[in-house]
C-alpha cells in the first residue's frame, strides 16, 4: 500500500533526525477529505495518508519556514524540510528552487506518481445521493483503478466513474510524475495529451464578451485572498494588495503616500477586484506551475484556472517556456536565449 | 401570529407584488447560491440549501460607503449617505443566518455605542425566514442554540410543504410587507400544521454532526497555551474564508478612497486571520502566527462571546468547515479540547 510506504519513509526520516519536520496529509474529520499537516514526530508521520483525496499542494507551506521569526536566542534549524509531493506539486517545489527561495538541499522531496485526485465535494454529493452510510466513512479508503474511483469501507466496495468525481485539473494533467524527488512512490503514470480543450469556450468569446464574463465573475469576489495564500508561487513577505493603509491625514506627506502605493484598494468593488486578480496574474506569467489550487479554494467559484491555463498556453506558444520543470535557474522575464521563438516581438 | 398558505406557483407572484423594497433572494451562483437583489421573480431559488456568502451583507455590507467628501474653496461638502439608505427584505433566510443577525445586534446595537449605519439598515430590513428541511452534511445549528425550524428573529416565517408554503406572519413589519399580497394567501388547515411538525422532526433527525459545548469554555481557557492550538492550525493557509463567510463575524476596517480633494470614506470587512489585523505601529505583532490567529477565532466564538453576551458566536451553519481549503473543522477542534492532557500552569 502507498500509505504504508509514505509512512515508513517519513517516520524513518523523522526518527533519524534527517528532516526538521515533514509536510503531508492526514485524514480529515469528515472521513472523506485529507487535511494538510506538519508531522514533527515519527508517531505523527504514521498517521499520513496518500490516496486520491490528497488535493492539497504542500509546497505553499514551505514559505512559512522563511516567514517565521526566531525567538530571542533561538538557533535556526538548518536541517532540510521533508515534503510529500504529487507530480503537479513537484513543479511548484522546483519553481521555488529555481527562484532561489530555497536551495535544493534545504528540501527533502518524497514524490508520488499520481493517477489524479478526487473533487471531494463532488464525491461527497455522489456519496449522499446513493444514500451510503456516513458513519462508515471513518474507515474509508480511496483508490483509482482504470476508469474507476473505488471507495472501500467496512469490507465493502463502492465504485464511481472516474470522470464524474475527479478534479477537472487532473483531466488535462501533463505531469503526473514528480519532476524532482529524493524518493519516489508508485509506478510511472502516462501523462494526458498536450491539449487545451478547457479553454475553447473562453477563446471563442469576443473581447467584449470576455470583458463582460470576467467583470461578472470578479464582482462575486469576497477578497478572502485564499487564491493568493494557497499559491506556492506567492511568497512575498508583504503583499502589495494588502498593506495596512491608515486614513490620510492632513500631515500625510507625498512620500508617505507613495510608500503606501497599492495596486488595488482593500474595498472589494468590481474595479478593485479586477485590479487585484489581474495584478496577481501578471505576477504569475511564466511562473505559474498550473497546480490549480487557486481554482479549488475559491469560495465563490471564480474559474481562475481558465486564466492560468490561458497564460500557460500563451507562454508556451510564444516563448517556448515552462516553469518548474527542473531546478536550473530559469525565468521567462530574466532570460535571453538565441533560439527564442521571438513570437513576442511586434 | 396568523398562519396562511400559498401554493408554489403563486410564490413568484407574491415576490413580484412586494413594492418599495430591495428584495434579496437566493439566486444561483455556479453550483452554489448567493443572495442578490431580485430583478425577476424567476431568479429566486427557494429550494436552495445554503448561500455561499451569508446574507449578513444586506445589513452590514462588505463595502459600505460611510460618506462622500469634497473640498471646496471655502470649506468642504460632506454627503452623509446614511439618509439615503432604502428598505430591504431578506427573503428566504435560514435560521442559522437570522440567529446570526441577532448576534450582530448584540455587538452593534447594545451598550454604549450604537452603530448608526447598522442600526438604520437593521431597522429598514424585513426578515422572511424559510424553514430548512434538508440540513447539509456539516450543519450543526441544533447543537449551538439555533434550529432548522426556529422562528426567532423572523418577521415572516415560511415552511415548504409538498403543495405549497405555510406563511406565518409574526410581526407588524411582516404584516406591512405582505399587505399588498393578502389576496394570494389562503387559509391553512390543521393538517398543514401537523405536516409542519412532522417535517421539523424529520429534519432534526437528519443531522449527522453534533457538538457538545457543555463546559468547553472553561476547558479552553485552561489550555490557552497548549500546543493543541498549533496542531489544529497546522494546515491553515491564513486566508480569510472562515471569517469573511462567517455570518457572525463583524470586524471591519475604515478606508479613505480617493484623493485629498474628493473621495469616499468606506467601511470594509476585515479578518483576524490576516497579519495586518493586529500589527502595531511599532511593527510588533501580538498574534504573530497562524496558531495565535486561529486560536483567537475559536476563543472569540466559543469563550469570549459567551462570557460577554451569554450567546455563542457560532450559529452552526458549517460554512467555515465546508469552505475551508484545508479542512479545518471547528466541530472537531472544539470537541477535541476535552482530550487535551496538559493544562496551563
Amino acid at each position: 500500500m502507498s500509505n504504508d510506504q509514505l509512512r515508513k519513509i517519513a517516520s524513518t526520516l523523522l526518527a533519524e533526525g534527517k528532516v526538521k519536520y515533514f509536510l503531508g496529509n492526514v485524514r480529515g474529520a469528515d472521513g472523506f477529505s485529507s487535511k494538510p499537516t506538519t508531522a514533527r514526530t515519527p508517531e505523527e508521520a504514521n498517521e499520513f495518508v496518500w490516496d486520491p483525496s490528497c488535493v492539497n499542494n504542500m509546497a505553499s507551506y514551505l514559505h512559512e519556514d522563511k516567514k517565521r521569526i526566531l525567538k530571542r536566542g533561538e538557533e535556526p534549524d538548518t536541517r532540510p524540510i521533508g515534503i510529500f509531493v504529487k507530480g503537479c506539486d513537484s513543479r511548484s517545489v522546483a519553481l521555488n528552487i529555481q527562484e532561489h527561495i530555497f536551495e535544493r538541499e534545504q528540501i527533502y522531496i518524497v514524490g508520488a506518481t499520481c493517477e489524479g485526485v478526487v473533487d471531494v465535494p463532488k464525491l461527497k454529493k455522489a456519496w449522499m445521493k446513493r444514500g451510503l452510510p456516513v458513519a462508515a466513512t471513518n474507515t474509508l479508503q480511496l483508490s483509482i483503478v482504470g476508469n474507476e474511483v473505488i471507495a472501500s469501507f467496512d469490507g465493502k466496495q463502492e465504485k464511481f466513474a472516474k470522470d464524474d468525481v475527479i478534479m477537472q485539473r487532473c483531466k488535462v494533467c501533463r505531469y503526473p510524475n514528480p519532476v524532482i524527488h529524493d524518493e519516489l512512490i508508485g509506478e510511472q503514470v502516462e501523462p494526458k495529451p498536450d491539449a487545451y480543450p478547457d479553454l475553447e469556450e473562453m477563446e471563442a468569446m469576443s473581447p467584449a464578451e470576455r470583458w463582460a464574463f470576467w467583470t461578472d465573475q470578479f464582482s462575486n469576489c469576497v477578497r478572502c485572498l485564499a487564491c493568493r495564500n494557497v499559491c506556492p508561487a506567492c511568497y512575498c513577505r508583504e503583499c502589495s494588495v494588502q498593506r495596512s493603509n491608515p486614513a490620510f491625514g492632513p500631515r500625510t506627506t507625498p512620500t508617505e503616500k507613495m510608500a503606501k502605493a497599492q495596486f488595488s484598494n482593500k474595498t472589494p468593488t468590481k474595479e478593485d477586484n479586477f485590479n487585484f486578480h489581474m495584478s496577481r496574474m501578471y505576477h504569475m506569467t511564466g511562473r505559474c506551475t498550473n497546480c490549480g489550487e487557486c481554482n479549488r479554494v475559491c469560495p465563490v467559484g471564480i474559474p481562475l484556472r481558465l486564466l492560468t491555463r490561458k497564460m500557460d498556453k500563451d507562454v508556451r506558444e510564444t516563448y517556448d517556456h515552462e516553469s518548474g520543470l527542473d531546478t536550473e535557474p530559469k525565468n521567462l522575464l530574466a532570460e535571453y536565449r538565441d533560439d527564442d521563438p521571438e513570437g513576442g516581438f511586434l | 401570529m396568523t398562519t396562511y398558505k400559498i401554493s408554489k406557483d403563486k410564490m413568484n407572484e407574491l415576490l413580484s407584488s412586494i413594492k418599495g423594497y430591495d428584495v434579496y433572494v437566493p439566486t444561483e451562483l455556479g453550483d452554489k447560491f448567493q443572495f442578490k437583489v431580485m430583478k425577476d421573480a424567476g431568479d429566486a431559488k427557494l429550494g436552495y440549501s445554503q448561500s455561499a456568502k451569508p446574507p449578513k451583507d444586506v445589513i452590514f455590507p462588505q463595502n459600505e460607503v460611510l460618506m462622500n467628501y469634497k473640498i471646496q474653496p471655502n470649506g468642504f461638502d460632506v454627503d452623509q449617505v446614511i439618509d439615503s439608505i432604502g428598505k430591504f427584505v431578506i427573503f428566504g433566510i435560514r435560521n442559522c443566518d437570522s440567529r446570526a443577525l441577532k448576534y450582530l445586534d448584540t455587538q452593534m446595537l447594545n451598550g454604549k455605542y450604537v452603530d448608526p449605519y447598522y442600526a438604520k439598515r437593521r431597522e429598514n430590513t424585513t426578515v422572511v425566514g424559510l424553514a430548512c428541511n434538508t440540513p447539509l452534511y456539516n450543519c450543526f445549528c441544533k447543537s449551538v442554540g439555533a434550529g432548522p425550524h426556529h422562528k426567532e428573529g423572523h418577521d415572516v416565517h415560511l415552511t415548504e410543504l409538498d403543495d405549497g408554503y405555510l406563511v406565518e406572519i409574526i410581526t407588524d413589519k411582516g404584516k406591512e410587507l405582505l399587505a399588498n399580497s393578502m389576496s394570494l394567501l389562503a387559509g391553512s388547515s390543521d393538517a398543514d400544521a401537523s405536516k409542519q411538525a412532522e417535517l421539523k422532526q424529520a429534519c432534526e433527525a437528519k443531522f449527522v454532526r453534533k457538538l457538545d459545548i457543555k463546559g468547553n469554555d472553561k476547558r479552553m481557557l485552561d489550555i490557552f497555551e497548549s500546543d493543541y492550538w498549533r496542531d489544529v492550525s497546522d494546515g491553515c493557509i491564513g486566508c480569510g474564508i472562515c471569517t469573511l463567510l462567517c455570518p457572525t463575524c463583524f470586524c471591519f476596517d475604515i478606508q479613505d478612497i480617493g484623493s485629498r480633494k474628493e473621495g469616499q470614506r468606506v467601511r470594509v470587512w476585515d479578518s483576524c486571520q490576516y497579519p495586518e489585523y493586529t500589527m502595531h505601529a511599532s511593527s510588533h505583532n501580538p498574534r504573530p502566527g497562524k496558531k495565535e490567529r486561529q486560536r483567537q477565532r475559536f476563543f472569540h466564538k466559543y469563550v469570549y462571546s459567551y462570557k460577554n453576551n451569554q450567546m455563542l458566536g457560532c450559529v452552526g451553519c458549517g460554512r467555515c468547515i465546508n469552505q475551508c481549503p484545508t479542512q479545518i473543522d471547528i466541530i472537531d477542534v472544539i470537541e477535541g479540547v476535552k482530550n487535551v492532557k496538559e493544562v496551563d500552569q
